[in-house]
């Protein structure tokens, strides 16, 4: 049993992303060995409408996974699979981009404006019934074999 | 590379554990104190917790030691650091009988990076803490990184791309 020491205590930074949505990023963007296997969390929490309803319009991801959990107000999102909906507080959606995914996320908020919401984006291991992933994780010197 | 897929669970179906100190944890993804969250079949086996612990409550949490553990806190106040190893100088003051450092305290908007251990221990401040408490294994591979696209090498990336560009982004389906 040991308790695990606090290595660094930080502020998220205010930032842009999207079509001009306000957001706090806690991290992302560099030193991505750091927290591996995630990449970025991004806190969403706005309380007035014009920081956020702008959305996230049609957009690629590949190769990641993203969780997306909802505090207050409500997302609409739809995505190139076909599926469409409307998240809302409490609940939560996970994304597994793998070999390419297009998709949308448009906040709502809630009647008082509200629209909070957290984003957390982690690395995607290859398929285990991927030939190639298959092949680079055998190649000798790959990172995973010196474990 | 893997399907796209997408999970959506709706609030109702996340367990959510009230412990007798007035502590609750939902459970978004992985195990904890016996239940296990909805969305599964992921990489990185992660564990995604929200946790709240009342004023003045002191909880610890079980993380294995393989995982990358960081904590991000959203309302309130308290402190994750282990009040038997102190560091430098401490500014304390007495809690429900228990001895606090205010200078450690973290609050709203703080990220918290944990190091090695088997456990994260949290003393809530006097209006108790919200926060994420987050671990998956790490994946050890190489990371190319352009906007939302994120693989192993940059020659991939620039078929991604590539592919955009050329309208075969997306593959079907096998």
């Amino acid at each position: 049993m040991s308790i695990r020491p606090v290595t660094s205590e930080t502020l998220a930074q205010a930032t842009m992303e999207g079509a001009g949505v306000h957001l706090h990023r806690a991290f992302g963007f560099h030193n991505p060995e750091q927290m591996d296997p995630f990449l970025l969390f991004d806190d969403f929490r706005n309380d007035h409408p014009r920081d956020y309803q702008r959305g996230f319009p049609w957009h690629p991801h590949r190769g990641i996974e993203t969780i997306t959990y909802v505090l207050a107000g409500t997302v609409d999102h739809a995505d190139s699979l076909g599926n469409t909906g409307s998240l809302g507080a409490g609940d939560v959606q996970w994304m597994t981009a793998g070999s390419g995914i297009l998709h949308q996320e448009m906040p709502q908020g809630n009647k008082a404006g509200q629209m909070h919401l957290s984003a957390l984006g982690q690395s995607a291991r290859p398929s285990e019934d991927d030939p190639a992933a298959l092949s680079r994780r055998d190649k000798p010197g790959h990172p995973r074999n010196s474990r | 590379m893997t399907q796209p897929r997408y999970q959506d669970v709706t609030s109702p179906d996340i367990p959510e554990i009230h412990d007798d100190d007035g502590s609750v944890v939902r459970v978004i993804v992985g195990s904890f104190w016996g239940k296990t969250g909805p969305v599964d079949g992921i990489a990185a086996d992660p564990q995604y917790l929200d946790i709240f612990v009342p004023a003045g409550i002191k909880k610890t949490f079980k993380i294995d030691t393989h995982r990358s553990a960081f904590a991000y806190v959203f309302e309130g106040k308290g402190s994750f650091r282990d009040a038997s190893r102190p560091r430098g100088v401490l500014l304390e003051k007495e809690l429900r009988g228990q001895e606090v450092n205010i200078r450690d305290m973290s609050g709203d908007r703080t990220l918290v990076q944990f190091g090695r251990g088997d456990e994260v221990t949290v003393q809530a401040g006097d209006h108790g803490i919200r926060f994420l408490l987050i671990s998956g294994a790490p994946i050890r591979e190489p990371v190319a990184w352009h906007g939302p696209i994120v693989m192993n090498t940059d020659a991939e990336i620039r078929q991604a791309m590539a592919d955009l560009r050329n309208g075969n982004f997306i593959k079907p389906a096998h």
